[in-house]
């Protein structure tokens, strides 16, 4: 008998609708130290399950109706409340939830809640014990200072800290069994990479066994030894992550599949039209009084010296990790920020410098789609207001007339006319996000800034999105920017690519030349943090250690060289200026001649370099 | 006209939604029931009101002050007249009050607040610190210092209520104002080029809405009461206008021996703001898209 098993589990849910069978489990089987990885899309039952093991299901809407769930052979579906909570969770059993900032609690510091935790857990310890013990465990999670740590409360903390605090916690509970339930999905990538190495350092050293929540397939496949995929409430395929991705069965697993290779890409081209946007040192601070801390007159340069140019038909990718400032350098552009410093032209014309009627024409020929398809379309709007909205600015046109192309619109990006009657909740978030087009649309722009354009919708609709989008763009011969953290999406949509770190744009070129062979440290380590399918175990991953230094006060000399592999102690002296590549290829590196001849194309060279999801 | 219907269908749509919500409460739906009896008991007040002579200054000393019978089901009062119509004519009188004293005070504050948190700055600064000085006087203290003012009535009333009360709707709405500032569809609409105040009308007003409505139906409750308070006071209403508030001034003289002329009009004000606070919680419950998702 395996050490963890669900046996024809069936868990439904009850709403207006009726009773839906949101889980039906079969059989599911886990071996002691085992990484089982379930991947499935929101909505799926993922985090069901994961409830239901502890008990934790809400119950009603929830309700199991048949099955067991065996830890160890003990049903913990027959244990009472209780004797789960005295027995088994938190101490034989612990989650891993994914959002790290609301598990735990803000107004206590980490060492409270941890020696809180000991505490209960170790009876019979002194005071003092409890306090090394906590520090041992920070030191096990790789935190370092844990001294310091202990006395700071979670919102001190950087995402990935705080995860490590939450790992360590599972540590102190002295957890056989761990659930992971999407761990690294508010990181960035190359955080995530170093979380889950750790995460499988400490389960091969305790002897962990771990069920592993994502929906990213690389990801799972990476880290674990068995995948199931789950869809519709059931494991419709189950295999070892080698096979499963080489020889998926189902459709669904080919679809997932699909949606994270990257050997199907082809970046496109760089255009050679003329120039549609140039940006000239653009500057972009905020001031920020601290009068809290008698700490006057900080600057934050969330945008430092950033120039660059785009033309007509281009699509440029702006990359970095959360914080880096792409949003802040995209909304100073589009004037909804005033810039500090710096200039932006647009077909040649000063777009800060005009007055208001030349600030309209530029708000008409650039439009932006945002990330969140939930809170972009205004609520209380019908579909038709929503699309028109563009047009009653620029045109106002008769009714007839507005309702004829919105309709047009809606019909462009697959979203049938009967819609333009609905409101915004009657839609998934794909749909949304093609309404989201259609209004970008609606007043004939030039340039459309795409904000993360698929990153909150599932992937399923990713694909057919991205598809749309590169149909549009041929069609109306449109200037894109894309601001994402997904180097899939970036390699897929664009031909020029910008990698900021901290506010500069440490490299710049031709989509398809800085993918092939990157040149600034930074790059090589964001492309080699991240998994692909056929990424096995986690060596294979390079992990840049340290955080992101904070923007307010940037560290001397190159902003990245505390996280560089390869700073030397110029790094902390000289900041580095672009260095012209040729080719349209800049990078900001002061090594990156020796580096490329030390390192050659080792990164770029082989597979698991290839960027993807 | 085939727009206009189409128009109106989702809308149709969402109240037949809201309605569902609402009678899943029973507490809810009886509060509501009751409450569009009262309403209709105002509109219809001079049709259905036994004695309608007695509003006025009608005397009938013969039958003064007779406990509740069959020809006057809530007693007399010390003129003779039945109190019975009295009440029901009150209906109109408090709910007319109370609904263009939150209307008013509704005018004046949501605008303000979506102002003051849309622009942020010294518009922002300006609009809160008179509404601070506003919130620094007890509401009905500050009611009473502008009637006695304005002079005793009940319009001037009203409109005292309405001043004092509206720097609550401006607090509430300015803070709802400057979080879905930030919603992406309000940028989305900066990016498109929407003018300023269509911002603030279109897109921030109706999405920052709900929590006022919940505030205004339960404030209603609150405001009859004020209303009463100030009759009671006889700075609002003046005899012989069937005031509830009035009333009970009126009757305490004869109470407890003549219980029933302050108990019935005392009665009317408990279940009419007691309606309205469970109407709050209704339309609160109806409002909130958790209940909404499902």
């Amino acid at each position: 008998m395996a050490y963890f098993e669900i046996h024809d589990l069936r868990i439904t849910h009850r709403s207006f609708a009726g009773t839906k069978t949101v889980l039906e489990i079969g059989r599911l089987a886990i071996e002691r130290g085992e990484t089982y990885g379930l991947v499935g899309e929101s909505g799926q039952g993922k985090t069901v399950l994961a409830l239901a093991i502890q008990q934790l299901l809400r119950c009603p809407p929830g309700r199991i109706e048949s099955g067991s769930i065996l830890l160890d052979g003990t049903d913990l579906l027959k244990l009472s409340p209780k004797q789960m909570q005295r027995t088994v969770r938190g101490s034989r059993i612990a989650m891993i939830f994914q959002d790290p900032m609301s598990c735990l609690n803000p107004v206590f510091t980490v060492g409270t809640i941890m020696t809180d935790v000991l505490r209960t857990r170790r009876k019979g310890l002194s005071k003092d014990q409890i306090r090394q013990e906590a520090l041992g465990l920070l030191e096990e999670v790789k935190l370092a200072d844990g001294e310091s740590v202990m006395r700071k409360y979670p919102h001190q903390l950087s995402g990935g800290q705080r995860q490590r605090v939450i790992i360590a916690l599972a540590l102190a509970c002295g957890a056989e069994f761990l659930i992971a339930d999407e761990p690294t999905r508010n990181l960035d990538v190359t955080i995530q990479a170093s979380i889950l190495k750790l995460l499988k350092e400490l389960q091969q050293k305790h002897n962990m066994t771990v069920l592993f929540i994502a929906n990213n397939l690389s990801l799972v496949t990476a880290f674990c030894d068995r995948v199931g995929i789950l869809y519709g409430g059931k494991i419709i395929e189950e295999n070892t992550a080698a096979g499963l991705a080489e020889h998926p069965r189902e459709d669904y697993t080919k679809v997932l599949i699909d949606a994270v290779r990257a050997d199907a890409r082809k970046a496109e081209p760089a255009a050679s039209g003329e120039t549609l946007l140039k940006v000239e040192h653009l500057k972009k601070y905020f001031d920020i009084n601290d009068e809290l801390r008698r700490q006057k007159h900080l600057t934050l340069k969330a945008v430092d010296d950033v120039s660059f140019e785009l033309k007509k038909g281009d699509v440029l990718g702006i990359v970095g990790e959360s914080g880096c400032g792409k949003s802040t350098l995209v909304n100073t552009i589009l004037n909804l920020f005033e810039p500090t410093e710096g200039k932006v032209f647009f077909e040649g014309a000063d777009v800060f410098g005009e007055g208001r009627k030349g600030g309209n024409a530029f708000k008409k020929n650039v439009q932006i789609v945002f990330q969140d398809p939930y809170w972009s379309l205004n609520p209380r709007w019908l579909i038709k207001d929503i699309v028109a909205e563009p047009m009653d600015v620029y045109e106002k046109p008769g009714e007839a007339e507005r309702l004829k192309r919105v309709e047009e619109l809606l019909e462009m990006v697959g979203i049938p006319a009967d819609a333009c009657y609905k409101y915004p909740h009657e839609f998934s978030g794909g749909q949304r996000q093609r309404i989201a087009i259609a209004r970008s649309l609606a007043s004939n722009p030039k340039l459309v800034v795409l904000d993360e354009p698929t990153s909150s919708i599932d992937v399923f609709s990713q694909a057919q999105i991205l598809a749309l989008i590169k149909d549009l763009r041929r069609r109306f011969q449109l200037t894109n920017i894309l601001i994402s953290h997904d180097l899939g999406v970036v390699h897929e949509l664009a031909n020029q690519i910008a990698i900021m770190y901290l506010g500069k744009i440490v490299e710049f070129g031709p989509a398809e030349e800085v993918f092939r062979r990157p040149c600034h440290p930074y790059t090589r380590a964001l492309f080699d943090s991240i998994p692909t399918l056929t990424t096995r175990g986690m060596d294979g991953l390079k992990t840049l250690e340290g955080q992101i230094p904070s923007p307010i006060n940037p560290p001397p000399g190159c902003a990245f060289h505390q996280r560089c592999p390869y700073a030397c102690p110029d790094c902390a002296r000289e900041t580095p200026q672009p260095v012209d590549l040729g080719g349209g290829r800049a990078v900001s590196c002061l090594r990156w001649k020796e580096l490329e001849e030390t390192l050659g194309n080792e990164s770029a060279g082989d597979e698991t370099a290839s960027p993807e999801k | 006209m085939n727009n206009f219907v189409q128009t109106m269908k989702p809308r149709i749509r969402s109240a037949r939604e809201s309605m569902y919500l609402l009678a899943r409460n029973k507490l809810s739906l009886a509060a509501l029931i009751l409450l569009l009896l009262l309403a209709a008991a105002a509109v219809l007040a001079p049709a259905i009101i036994p004695y309608p002579e007695d509003l006025a200054d009608a005397a009938h000393t013969d039958i003064s002050l007779q406990p509740p019978s069959a020809e006057h089901l809530m007693g007399t009062d010390e003129l003779g007249r039945d109190i019975f119509s009295r009440v029901i004519y009150g209906s109109r009188v408090s709910l007319t009050a109370a609904l263009a004293a939150v209307g008013l005070s509704l005018l004046i504050g949501v605008p303000l607040g979506a102002v003051a948190g849309s622009f942020g700055g010294w518009v922002d600064n300006v609009i809160m610190r008179i509404t601070d000085v506003f919130l620094s006087f007890p509401p009905l203290l500050l009611a009473i210092a502008m009637v006695v003012v304005l002079g005793s009535s009940l319009n001037n009333a009203v409109l005292a209520i309405a001043l004092s009360w509206w720097p609550w709707y401006t607090r509430l709405i300015r803070g709802q104002a400057i979080s879905m500032k930030e919603r992406k569809f309000v940028q989305a609409a900066e990016t498109i080029g929407t003018g300023r105040m269509k911002i603030i009308f279109r897109h921030i007003i109706p999405n920052c809405i709900s929590p006022v409505i919940v505030q205004a139906s339960m404030d209603i409750g609150g405001v009859i009461l004020t209303v009463a308070s100030l009759s009671f006071l006889s700075l609002g209403a003046q005899l012989p206008t069937p005031e509830w508030g009035l009333m009970i001034s009126m009757g305490r003289r004869f109470f407890p021996d003549s219980w029933w002329y302050c108990i019935f009009p005392g009665l009317a004000i408990f279940i009419t703001v007691l309606c309205f606070n469970l109407l709050g919680d209704a339309i609160r419950e109806i409002l909130d898209p958790k209940t909404r998702k499902n």
